[in-house]
């Protein structure tokens, strides 16, 4: 049997384990895999925008809060179910996502990461102030929900879908168009490659998962308020996640946010100040001594192929 | 549309700080035509280049394209209606490979045929053995063939040629030159800057010369050599003519 | 509507804007020389901030005198900075230095808050105001903006005038011409960088005169220089101090109006207003 052939059976354990998980673990283990679910799916949406077009951002969290607070609201005041209720927010993330990426990213890199981090800021505040909407720094109450089994599914496949889109995107003609512009984006637009389009493209998909799992959050959690769902740490971890694992890549953000999550765990880093300190200091190490995490790490070393697209 | 040429430009003016990069440049290429674009070092060319591909912005005047004001547009629509371009310094994918250079630019209807095209673009300027490697790990030389193949994956009918032949060896210069020869003969307009004027004198139809951003001469290859305003520009002496390779 | 009121605000607008400016054009000149975008830079400011709140407890320092120091201190950090972290990434992609500078930011701002806690701290060592007609002029605010400006004309005539100002011009139009002349274009970046963290320092210390801060202030501050750049027009010296002088006077209202808080949503959107109208844009080939 050959490597290709090790990987698939390798997946297929991983999927059936995974899947039986829920029902024979722990509760407290079970919540874990499904926030590391979530991060997976943060991690890999950031990937899209970041990774692929080279444009980086840095409040990817404002589409979870936004998802967050859509499906929260929709649960609240129309009674909706959680599911409709985050895939609206989704929704909603995306059709903002198209105007905003077409304002930010027409200018340079620079100008588009710094915005990013100023929209979730502004996002907090908006979200601190608008009381009569989102009762402020109150919060949001949310009926408790029943299954956690169910949340965890709810996850699980978000996480799988957001992997098999990044795959699809990358090997096909859209995704050769994203890193082209990301090598060189002058060439790609005097070459015939619609660059804004393409850029706000993959903007707006990146959009979709992290309000999507933002609803999921929510309702699993059954509360939210500004500070948890727009706060920094997690536009970070997506950041780091991915840098670590390896940007550009579809498995770079699993193995990131598998690993960091994983060891987070290990450590039980609770003080929020040392969890961001030790993330700051990752990422300025990542920088400095594996630009292309893990990934090319092991292509380096022959235990990957070359070939980018993996 | 033949009085007009099929690229117009019209009173180009572009100021970078306080210097005039090209200042006041009128012409039009004339269709199927090989057009000479030469000049000393900083006398606009690649400037003038920018311009009428969309990527600067003139001060003032206008670009045509088959008399179509093309001024405001953004270059992957110029790029879309049949006027591409290469660049001074190579702007290859380098994390795509030579192969996937080629096909990230594709536009044609069906992928089979892409393929085809870009092999072909590819065997004919020698890079077919290196399609696997990536853009960012082929020579210098290489990557202007890669450029060079590139532009043509568009099928355009105007090809704006920034310094094609540098660094390039002499034999495949003589691939391109002949390349270049054919496509004419299919309907291809090229427009290209270059140094190397051994070359450059007997491919093309007409010559352009910039010097400080002003076209100051316009003719077939043999009178713009012994101009005397294209001498001063170069040499700043009535002594020898522009023949031996600069570039 | 009191024209009084709207004219005091516009003058504290005015005062804090000056002070602003002194960041935003460390910002530029960052940008300048190396295309990079101090995404740390806020965080900057807020270390000067610190040292004056450090000394002015401690030693009972004056603010102002406590620039002697804290100049000094953000130039060798900035110095520092540059050799070991930001000059490696300077000839990559943006990305790298972007995110390198923001896991610096990350790493500062949480030595800082474990260092100085989260607690809000000011310094108020001058209070009171002095009447001007019906406005009244914070004495605070005053002698910052007195303080901003001698700094900024220092800078202007130094990057006019001194051989290293006109270096660091030099690198800033091309690096690659700057070289040829002989100039020594890594050192050049060095003193950039330090010279821009010491004008950082400069504002933290001021500022904390006129607000009260806390260690996590640095990204507030980053986006209002950024707007401000935007606003006045990237890599423009006298366009970062007008920049300066209307997100100044924007906050002012804006916090008098709503409130303090969605002032910086202001500010944001303001960011994003120019972003839409901003003429130039991605097409500019870089030199």
């Amino acid at each position: 049997m050959n490597r290709a052939q090790w990987g698939w059976i390798a997946l297929a354990v991983i999927v059936a384990a995974l899947v039986i998980a829920p029902f024979v673990l722990p509760a407290y283990r079970t919540t874990f895999l499904l926030f590391m679910f979530m991060y997976v799916t943060l991690a890999s949406s950031w990937n899209i925008v970041s990774g692929y077009t080279g444009y980086v951002s840095f409040g990817h969290a404002s589409f979870f809060g936004i998802g967050a607070y859509t499906a929260a609201l929709l649960i609240l005041r129309a009674g909706a179910h959680w599911l409709p209720a985050s895939l609206a927010g989704a929704a909603l993330a995306v059709v903002f996502a198209l105007p905003l990426g077409f304002i930010l990213l027409r200018l340079r890199g620079p100008y588009f990461a710094i915005s990013m981090l100023g929209l979730s800021a502004a996002l907090e505040m908006i979200a601190l102030s608008w009381t009569p909407l989102t009762r402020g720094g109150a919060g949001l109450n949310l009926p408790p929900h029943q299954s956690a089994i169910e949340m965890y599914f709810a996850m699980g496949l978000a996480m799988t879908a957001v992997i098999i889109l990044s795959r699809k995107i990358i090997t096909s003609k859209f995704g050769l168009r994203l890193v082209a512009l990301r090598e060189d984006e002058i060439a790609a637009e005097s070459l015939g490659i619609n660059t804004t389009a393409h850029k706000v493209a993959a903007f707006a998909i990146s959009a979709f998962f992290p309000a999507l799992v933002g609803g999921f959050y929510a309702w699993y959690l059954s509360y939210i308020d500004p500070n948890s769902v727009f706060r920094p740490i997690l536009s970070v971890g997506m950041v780091i996640m991915t840098m670590f694992g390896g940007i550009g890549t579809v498995l770079g953000p699993i193995i990131g946010a598998v690993f960091l999550n994983v060891i987070s765990e290990i450590f039980w880093v609770q003080l929020p100040e040392l969890h961001q300190a030790a993330f700051g200091g990752l990422i300025v190490l990542v920088i400095l001594v594996m630009p292309g995490g893990v990934i090319r790490l092991l292509k380096d070393r022959g235990i990957l192929p070359a070939n980018w697209r993996t | 549309m033949t009085m007009n040429g099929i690229v117009r430009v019209e009173n180009l003016r572009k100021h970078y700080g306080g210097l005039a990069a090209v200042n006041g440049v009128s012409f039009a290429i004339a269709e199927s035509k090989i057009t000479a674009l030469i000049g000393p070092n900083g006398s606009g060319k690649t400037t003038l280049f920018n311009l009428i591909t969309s990527v600067a912005r003139p001060d003032a005047g206008a670009v045509f394209l088959n008399e179509h004001a093309i001024t405001q547009w953004a270059p992957h629509r110029i790029a879309a209606r049949g006027m591409a371009r290469t660049f001074q310094i190579t702007r290859v994918f380098g994390q795509l490979t030579v192969w996937e250079n080629m096909l990230a630019v594709a536009r044609q209807r069906r992928d089979a045929e892409a393929r085809a095209r870009a092999q072909e673009l590819l065997r004919l300027v020698n890079l077919w053995e290196l399609r696997d490697q990536f853009a960012a790990d082929t020579s210098y030389g290489q990557q202007k063939l890669l450029e060079f193949a590139r532009v043509l994956m568009l099928e355009p009918r105007v090809i704006l040629l920034d310094e094609p032949f540098a660094g390039v060896n002499p034999t495949l210069a003589q691939t391109m030159v002949a390349l270049i020869r054919r496509l004419q003969t299919e309907g291809k307009t090229f427009f290209i800057i270059d140094h190397a004027m051994t070359i450059m004198m007997s491919l093309c139809d007409r010559v352009l010369v910039l010097d400080y951003g002003e076209l100051i001469a316009d003719g077939a290859p043999a009178d713009v050599q012994n101009d005397a305003r294209v001498l001063e520009a170069y040499f700043g002496s009535h002594r020898e003519k522009p023949r031996a390779t600069i570039g | 509507m009191d024209l009084s009121i709207l004219a005091q605000l516009v003058l504290s607008g005015i005062l804090l804007g000056a002070i602003y400016a002194l960041a935003a054009a460390g910002l530029n000149l960052i940008f300048g020389v190396m295309r990079v975008v101090n995404v740390a830079h806020g965080d900057l400011m807020m270390l000067g901030a610190y040292t004056t709140i450090f000394l002015y407890e401690r030693f009972d320092l004056n603010p102002l005198l406590s620039l002697f120091i804290s100049i000094p201190l953000l130039f060798a950090f900035g110095w520092l900075i540059q050799r070991a972290l930001v000059n490696r990434v300077v000839n990559q992609p943006h990305l790298m230095s972007l995110i390198l500078m923001w896991g610096m930011s990350l790493v500062i701002i949480n030595a800082g808050l474990y260092f100085f806690t989260a607690n809000t701290r000011a310094v108020p060592y001058l209070t009171g105001a002095i009447p001007l007609g019906d406005v009244a002029l914070s004495r605070a605010r005053g002698v910052a903006f007195v303080a901003a400006a001698l700094i900024s004309l220092a800078v202007w005539l130094f990057l006019q005038r001194s051989k290293w100002g006109k270096a660091i011009r030099a690198v800033a139009q091309s690096a690659e011409m700057a070289r040829v002349c002989g100039i020594n274009v890594e050192r050049v970046r060095v003193v950039t960088f330090a010279l821009a963290s010491a004008l950082a320092g400069a504002a933290g210390t001021l500022l904390i005169t006129i607000l009260a801060i806390n260690p996590s202030v640095g990204p507030t501050f980053l986006l209002k220089g950024f707007a401000i750049i935007v606003v006045g027009g990237l890599g423009s010296f006298s366009g970062a101090f007008i920049g300066a002088l209307v997100i100044g006077v924007l906050e002012s209202l804006a916090a008098f109006f709503l409130d303090t808080q969605l002032a910086e949503v202001v500010i944001f959107f303001t960011l994003i207003l120019f972003l839409l109208v901003r003429p130039g844009g991605i097409m500019g080939v870089e030199e």
